[in-house]
């Protein structure tokens, strides 16, 4: 297997790598983010704050 | 109650009559800004003609979504016409059809003097003409359901202008592809009947659901 | 089994926590495959070479964008229909991801653009009919974003959904006319190549791993919606506050 040739993809490594890194970021960042909230959350719930019903 | 809905909202609009020629001054001097900022070289301005008048007409329409039904809800009448026994769909057909024919018609009657200014020959005007007054119904209808989900938000204009104008884009679509049909000279009748499609289906669907929003936002 | 009980957020909560590891571990398997399927296993393409590799993922999100904008619209109106409120908390929690995939697959297009035909952006009809929808949904998570009152978000959301769901295909036919009207001769940019075998399974297979990814990321969502709207009760304040370290999805 020709690693070298696999990462330049045909010369569009930009293109190709570039979109699979831009999904691992929106479909990770939507992960993340998600986590977060659960924090938020028990953190509020803690100082006992009310939160608002929203997305 | 349907043509007493359209006269109350025309005398008001007659009193407020100030903020109904400020759609119309916004209209104009949107236009005007096209060459301002694109250049003077009347070729391009003729190409650009049909879709900068639409769209013109497109944001003035949204701007006197404003007008529809805040004024009605913030002195209580908007509920008061929930309450009446007659079907809401038809309070909203006329509180939209009086809209209309302050801001949509003066619009489109307004529009060839624009397209002058852009150079349109005249069987173009013409069907500018027509093409905004088929379509500008079919924006204050469209819009209603906006105005009718937005009511007493903070959001205000700009949240309508989210929610309302992807939905104007086939109207825009059908409306500036006429003229430019026209220009062309073919297509124009296939553009027009579309335009009509367009508004036998918002007069039958909308009003039903801007009553529907208008329910969800009183209560 | 009494299905009906699981209508309610309190009862449903529970049972979504239990059901997310077995749709997130598949998904995540899945990628690997359909990553591994499609990067290596696929063959490079005679026309546009190793650029077309980018449809495993741009093709599905925009299915992903498409197909959760139906789902949202249903389960808004079935909410407002029926006045069931985990209906509606499940179409507030698919906006974000449906609105997520449709941007993805906007920026994919893009980067596929690029070297296939030379600009970044072309105003064809499928890209421009994407565009449109990522405003729809814009506009339907800004509505919920404005209205305090849950039912009040819940109830307009559903109406704006449903009135988009009736736009979308005029919006697709008027898109594709105004495309054609102004093109001429109809030039087929967004070619996807002759697909072998190879690549239709890559693609399948990612097609399959972004719907369990969905499910799971929506029932994750949909979980903190619950949490954030029935705080009154005190299995949720319980639930959120829980300190044990990780979140536990069975709980």
């Amino acid at each position: 297997m020709d690693w070298s040739e696999f990462f330049s993809m045909g010369g569009y490594a930009f293109y190709v790598w570039g979109s699979y890194l831009v999904t691992l970021i929106l479909m990770g960042g939507e992960v993340v983010v998600l986590l977060r909230r659960r924090k938020l959350l028990r953190h509020q719930k803690r100082s006992g704050l009310e939160t608002r019903g929203k997305q | 109650m349907f043509r007493w809905v359209v006269v109350r909202d025309l005398t008001l609009a007659w009193k407020g009559r100030v903020d109904v020629l400020s759609t119309l001054f916004f209209f104009v001097i949107v236009v005007s800004l096209f060459p301002l900022g694109i250049g003077p070289e009347t070729h391009l301005l003729r190409l650009i003609a049909p879709g900068v008048v639409w769209v013109a007409a497109l944001l003035a329409s949204m701007l006197s979504l404003g007008r529809l039904f805040a004024n009605d809800y913030q002195d209580g009448t908007l509920e008061q016409l929930l309450l009446t026994p007659q079907p809401l769909y038809l309070v909203v057909l006329g509180k939209v059809m009086a809209l209309w024919l302050v801001s949509g018609v003066p619009l489109a009657l307004l529009s060839p003097v624009l397209g002058i200014q852009f150079g349109l020959p005249r069987n173009a005007l013409f069907v500018l003409v027509v093409s905004l007054l088929l379509g500008t119904p079919v924006l204050a209808l469209i819009g209603s359901i906006g105005a009718a989900l937005t009511l007493g938000l903070r959001g205000g204009g700009l949240l309508v202008s989210i929610l309302v104008l992807p939905l104007y884009i086939p109207v825009l679509i059908f409306g500036a592809g006429a003229v430019d049909a026209s220009i062309m000279d073919s297509g124009v009748q296939g553009s027009l009947s579309l335009l009509g499609a367009l508004l036998v289906l918002s007069l039958v669907f909308a009003p039903w659901a801007t009553a529907a929003a208008l329910r969800i936002s009183l209560e | 089994m009494n299905w009906y009980k699981y209508a309610s957020p309190t009862s449903f909560y529970p049972l979504a926590g239990k059901m997310i590891p077995w749709f997130a571990i598949p998904a995540a398997i899945l990628f690997l495959l359909g990553l591994y399927q499609g990067l290596f296993v696929a063959p490079t393409d005679s026309q546009q070479g190793d650029a077309y590799r980018i449809i495993f993922i741009h093709v599905p999100a925009a299915w992903m964008g498409m197909l959760l904008y139906v789902l949202m619209a249903i389960y808004a109106a079935i909410g407002w229909a029926f006045n069931a409120r985990l209906s509606s908390m499940m179409a507030s929690a698919i906006s974000i991801t449906g609105a997520m995939f449709t941007f993805l697959s906007l920026v994919t297009g893009s980067l596929w653009g690029k070297p296939t035909w030379g600009t970044w952006w072309v105003w064809d009809a499928r890209l421009t009919s994407t565009l449109i929808l990522l405003f729809l949904y814009i506009g339907f998570i800004s509505l919920q974003a404005s209205i305090d009152d849950p039912r009040r978000a819940d109830r307009a959301g559903a109406v704006l959904a449903i009135v988009g769901v009736i736009n979308v295909p005029i919006i697709y036919f008027s898109v594709q006319w105004w495309n054609t009207l102004h093109q001429g001769a109809t030039i087929r940019l967004m070619g996807k190549p002759t697909m072998a075998p190879p690549m239709l399974r890559a693609m399948l297979i990612m097609l399959t791993a972004c719907w369990l990814y969905s499910i799971a990321v929506v029932l994750i969502r949909l979980r903190y919606i619950i949490l954030e709207r029935e705080q009154n009760a005190a299995w949720a304040a319980e639930a959120a506050g829980s300190p044990v370290g990780q979140p536990r999805w069975g709980t």
